[in-house]
């Protein structure tokens, strides 16, 4: 297992809460990591922070890319970071909602390909939309892994909540991205949505993609990650394997309340 | 108290809600508990009228309030403190408090002031501060007090223990509880659905949009999927 | 140094009047997050009922001023419940185009009633002076003084002490809590609306008092000035508008002291500038406060930018059929070419100018219709283009082609330059930063009378030749315009469905996704601006050289406006549309002849009306959104 992303030392204040502090990480291919915690432990800001969507006040995140070349990406913005070949999808959905499914899919890879304006523009007016019709045939591949060329030309705004996940994370896909960082996958999705999504987790595994994972539900949690990593309050409380984590009194103490200890 | 039966809401094109029904008697604290993305929040802002659900009714004290305004709805004594607490920030710690009882004649919102600052001796402390410079767990007290302040009947909140420290989550559970022996009845939405089943008298679990299991708090706390699922174990 | 204290005074005097403008505006700004084009309309309406009652009615003036302002109240109160209540979850730039309907009626309507023509407003105080060592002040101008003064206090002391005024600044923070709190949110903002627009209304009666004149136009210089000078202080903030207005006042006299005459109106432009790219959250705004421009109350609304403008549901299914509105856009552009010969010299001119309107809502199209930003500069690139053809080949001898070219590609740089603007300002910012540069634009053409003959404009601009072939009769010149024209739309519709095109409507959607994916977001903008400024710029050369003779009016507002209207009538985004909305709006005015000076209040009232109840445009149904295959 390469060590893909490390991250370390982060740290981010908003107005004086400390939101993340002094967190660190690792991302290995074909590994799922999960991160932890209760809503606002600073899980989203820690996704924020690597992917560039918020500047980190400290930080190291280092990216060993396709062939070994090492980027620090602290200094980065969001396109350049994305680029690298670091996907993510948002706890709020976020898709481009006046474009058609298959439109989100291509944009999300679309950095890939050299194209510039006038060849874009040429191949519609004189070209007959060949180059095109090559990226959406590449888009139906991303839409395929997670079953939605059914909906390829719906609106993506039109899509229900199990669909738009689906969507975004297609749309991650197609950057073939080296690691992929998804904020809660989950949410809003039925048990039988929830099980595919499992399924697909475990396959870009086996592919060797390095998966970063926020996810509320534990059954989820539990049986596809690699490492856990529990946040409490913008820090990092504990880390390891699924089955350590599930019985440290500490984590079940600051993830569910002193209540839930006492339940156990 | 309140009665919910068959709530339908969009969220923009998304259907958040797909037939919710739930009730709260008098004096009871009822828990709404379920992950991110379950519809929750959702419920109580079409409770509070602003979304406006497509279908299903809404009948507080067996008067129908889909479709009223958020200050209609606050007006008969539903009153809401929001995720994320959004304290007015620009305006004094006094302010939103007085802001609480916006529609109620100076006098009794003199006499609530007091009640809320002896409930709250911290926001006493404080009342010429700027709401934005106070710390999340004063902010959640601040809210709580401008609920206060309109006297509600019932108290709807919302997640009240996001990204507070656990010793101050004690402290506003507390103040729930108390607030609720003084007669106030409270629908409570909580992610951390342990305390929640703690302090409840009954709770809802919402998944999807959809009701999934509903009972006693002790019930719920002992039902095997949501251990499972909201609880962890 | 006299003249310096004199123009000190002076520069005081009308900046209490530019404050108290800029508060109204400042404080509609605060609770609708709305930039509110029609304000200098009720400033100018303002001054008119005091004229009214003053002067025809003959009543008193402490009467007729207090009747004048009770009855601004009262329309603004009409104006707010009718025209922006029903659009409040509406993306941003609808209300904002429905100001600018609101703001044409209110002109119109004034200007229809009254006449084009300047009134003499005659003072009701007496004018006397007050000389102070050598500086004279006037007691208009210490009224102006008085007057802001008190009002400023007493509208601070309401805000800050008043059970409403705390109210005001709750629904100005966070308009879902304001109504959980049992605050009328409604209620608040259309008061607050009302009190805005009133304190824009006494200052139009003060500037119309100390100017002893008003006229219908009157009320867009004021508001570019309201705009700078709450920009100037930080926008939402009372108190910074006052001390934006003063400065504005101030800079203002001094520069109309030591600047060549007419290059003074510039001054509260490039003040505008300055402080927008130095400073974009005003002077005196402390960092880390909430500035940013978006609606930040009411994260339960509807979201997403287009869900008024783009009719989805219908979309969807017409998704994969046939394009209707291309097909009858196409079958129009075949019979106008059929007909043109047997059409008279008058017919042919309106197909002509359908054309270069068509083509200036091609450059509306890219900018908002794709990317979403909404700029207001069409009428700068429009002037751009026909002054570059018009001048190269008077004064330089070129050739009408190479002249256009050059133009296409000087508006180009121009566009790129407001591009990186855009960096630092968004939305309604936006909107007034690049209005102001088209206004800009227009005073240096007017102004730089050695070089673009000032407001005479330009004559003689020679008809553009194809070989032997001189292109001067208007039959010709159509054909010729139709071949660019058609050119254009082609070119448009590659760029609208085009990958990159789809990633300028992706950037409008949701610009955090769209770098997330790794789209280069700032390098689409440059070229989506400078993209929207070829086609207007075409279009303007296209004007110059059929009508052989220009002036600064291109470069005018009302362009701007007009164009906007076209864009949303025939539906933004989208090819046929710009044409459909070019046919209508130059075609309405011909079937409504017999409205004779009503056409432009018809215009208002459509544009309103569309705006309401038909924001997709007109042929909107046939939109298509997947790619063709």
């Amino acid at each position: 297992m390469a060590d893909l992303l490390t991250v370390r030392h982060v740290h981010k204040s908003f107005a004086g809460l400390k939101a993340v502090q002094d967190i660190s990480l690792d991302v290995h291919a074909g590994a799922v990591t999960a991160v932890i915690g209760p809503n606002g432990a600073g899980k989203t800001t820690l996704f924020n922070c690597i992917t560039g969507v918020t500047k980190p006040d400290l930080a190291e995140i280092t990216l060993t890319g396709r062939g070994g070349a090492r980027s620090e990406l602290g200094a980065l913005d969001v396109e350049r970071i994305a680029r690298l070949g670091i996907a993510r999808t948002f706890q709020q959905v976020r898709l481009f909602d006046s474009l058609s499914v298959i439109d989100n899919v291509v944009l999300g890879g679309f950095y890939r390909h050299a194209f510039g304006w006038w060849a874009a523009v040429g191949d519609r007016l004189i070209g007959g939309g060949r180059r095109h019709r090559a990226l959406r045939a590449a888009a139906m591949n991303a839409l395929e892994r997670v079953a939605l060329t059914r909906q390829a030309f719906e609106l993506a705004g039109n899509l229900d909540h199990g669909n738009r996940r689906r969507a975004e994370i297609a749309r991650a896909l197609a950057a073939d991205p080296l690691v992929l960082l998804l904020d809660e996958p989950a949410a809003g999705m039925n048990r039988v949505e929830t099980d595919q999504l499992m399924a697909l987790l475990r396959d870009l595994r086996c592919d060797g993609m390095g998966i970063v994972l926020i996810e509320h539900d534990m059954k989820l949690v539990m049986q596809v990650s690699d490492r856990i990593y529990v946040m409490d309050h913008g820090e990092l409380l504990t880390s390891g394997a699924p089955d350590s984590v599930a019985v440290d009194p500490r984590v079940i103490e600051a993830y569910l309340g002193k209540a839930a200890a006492s339940l156990c | 108290m309140l009665k919910i039966e068959g709530l339908v809401t969009y969220y923009g094109r998304v259907r958040a809600l797909a037939g919710v029904s739930l009730q709260v008697a008098r004096d009871e604290i009822v828990t709404l508990i379920g992950s991110n993305g379950a519809g929750k929040s959702t419920t109580l802002m079409t409770i509070s009228g602003v979304l406006k659900p497509t279908e299903g009714s809404i009948a507080f004290e067996g008067r129908p309030i889909a479709g009223l305004a958020p200050h209609e709805v606050a007006r008969l004594g539903v009153v809401q403190v929001p995720e994320g607490r959004h304290i007015l920030r620009g305006l004094t710690v006094a302010e939103n408090l007085d802001l609480g009882g916006f529609v109620r004649s100076a006098e009794k919102r003199r006499t609530s002031l007091a009640r809320v600052y002896e409930l709250l001796p911290r926001l006493a402390e404080r009342r010429d501060q700027l709401g934005g410079t106070l710390s999340g767990g004063e902010q959640q007290m601040l809210a709580i007090g401008r609920a206060l302040m309109a006297q509600p009947r019932l108290l709807i909140l919302d997640e009240p223990s996001l990204g507070l420290a656990p010793r101050i989550i004690e402290q506003i559970f507390e103040l729930i509880r108390n607030l609720n022996k003084a007669g106030t009845t409270i629908l409570l939405v909580e992610q951390n659905a342990a305390m929640a089943l703690e302090i409840a008298d009954r709770g809802y679990v919402l998944e999807t949009g959809y009701i999934v299991a509903e009972g006693s708090a002790a019930m719920l706390r002992q039902n095997d999927s949501v251990r499972r699922a909201y609880l962890g174990l | 140094m006299n003249l310096f204290f004199q123009q000190l005074v002076n520069g005081v005097a009308l900046g209490g009047v530019y404050a108290l403008i800029a508060i109204g505006f400042t404080l509609i700004f605060g609770v609708l997050r709305l930039l509110n084009m029609a304000h200098g309309e009720i400033y100018m309406l303002g001054a008119y009922l005091a004229y009214l009652f003053l002067t025809i009615l003959d009543l008193p003036p402490f009467v007729a001023v207090p009747l004048a302002l009770i009855a601004i109240f009262a329309i603004s109160l009409l104006v707010e419940r009718f025209a922006f209540r029903p659009l409040r979850n509406a993306p941003h730039f609808v209300p904002l185009v429905s100001t600018i309907a609101v703001s044409t009626i209110l002109l119109e309507v004034v200007r229809l009633a009254f006449g084009p023509y300047m009134f003499g407003f005659d003072s009701f105080i007496s004018t006397t002076f007050v000389r102070v060592g050598t500086i004279s002040i006037g007691s208009s101008q210490l009224m102006m003084l008085l007057l802001s003064v008190v009002l400023t206090v007493a509208l601070q002391i309401f805000l800050m002490c008043s059970q409403w005024g705390k109210a005001i600044r709750a629904v100005s923070e966070d308009v879902t809590v304001s109504g959980l709190l049992g605050i009328n949110v409604n209620r608040v903002v259309g008061v607050t609306f009302a009190i805005g627009s009133t304190l824009g209304a006494v200052a139009g009666i003060l500037v119309a008092m100390h100017f002893g004149a008003i006229y219908p136009n009157m009320g867009f210089v004021a508001l570019v000035k309201a705009f700078t000078a709450a920009i100037l202080g930080g926008m939402g903030s009372v108190p910074g508008a006052v001390i934006g207005g003063l400065m504005l006042g101030i800079v203002e006299s001094l520069g109309a002291a030591y600047l060549p005459s007419g290059f003074s109106d510039a001054v509260p432009y490039v003040a505008l500038f300055a402080v927008l790219l130095l400073r974009p959250s005003g002077l005196f705004k402390r960092a880390g406060g909430s500035d940013d421009p978006s609606h930040q109350g009411n994260p339960h609304t509807t979201g997403g930018l287009l869900d008024r403008i783009l009719p989805q549901r219908g979309a969807q299914s017409l998704a994969a059929g046939v394009d209707i509105a291309k097909l009858i856009a196409v079958a129009g552009v075949v019979a106008a070419l059929a007909i043109a010969p047997f059409l008279g010299d008058y017919a042919l001119r309106i197909l002509i100018t359908i054309v270069v309107y068509a083509m200036m809502a091609l450059g509306t199209n890219v900018i908002l219709g794709l990317a979403g930003q909404l700029s207001l500069s069409h009428a700068a690139f429009f002037a751009i283009g026909a002054y570059s053809s018009a001048l190269l080949t008077t004064h330089y001898g070129l050739d009408a082609w190479s002249a256009m070219a050059v133009g296409a590609m000087l508006a180009a740089a121009a566009g790129a330059l407001i591009s990186l603007v855009t960096f630092r300002v968004r939305g309604y910012y936006l909107a007034l930063v690049t209005l102001a540069f088209a206004e800009l634009v227009r005073i240096i053409i007017g102004h730089w009378n050695s070089f673009t003959g000032g407001m005479m404009g330009v004559r003689a601009i020679p008809a553009p030749r194809i070989g032997p072939w001189v292109i001067d009769s208007p039959l010709s010149f159509f054909y010729l315009s139709a071949v660019i024209g058609v050119i254009g739309l082609a070119v448009y519709d590659a760029i609208a469905y085009s990958v990159k095109g789809r990633a300028l409507i992706a950037l409008r959607d949701d610009e955090v996704a769209a770098s997330a994916s790794g789209l280069g977001v700032q390098r689409l903008k440059i070229v989506a601006f400078t993209l929207s400024a070829v086609f207007p710029a075409i279009g303007g050369s296209l004007m110059a050289h059929y009508y052989s003779a220009i002036t600064p009016d291109l470069a005018a507002m009302n362009e701007t406006v007009t164009v906007l209207v076209i864009a949303v009538i025939g539906g933004l985004g989208s090819a046929a549309g710009a044409l459909f909305g070019s046919v209508i709006v130059n075609l309405l005015p011909e079937l409504f002849r017999n409205l004779g000076d009503y056409r432009v209040l018809a215009y208002g009232v459509i544009l309103f009306v569309t705006v309401l109840y038909q924001p997709g445009g007109v042929f909107s149904i046939s939109r298509r959104l997947a790619w063709r295959a």
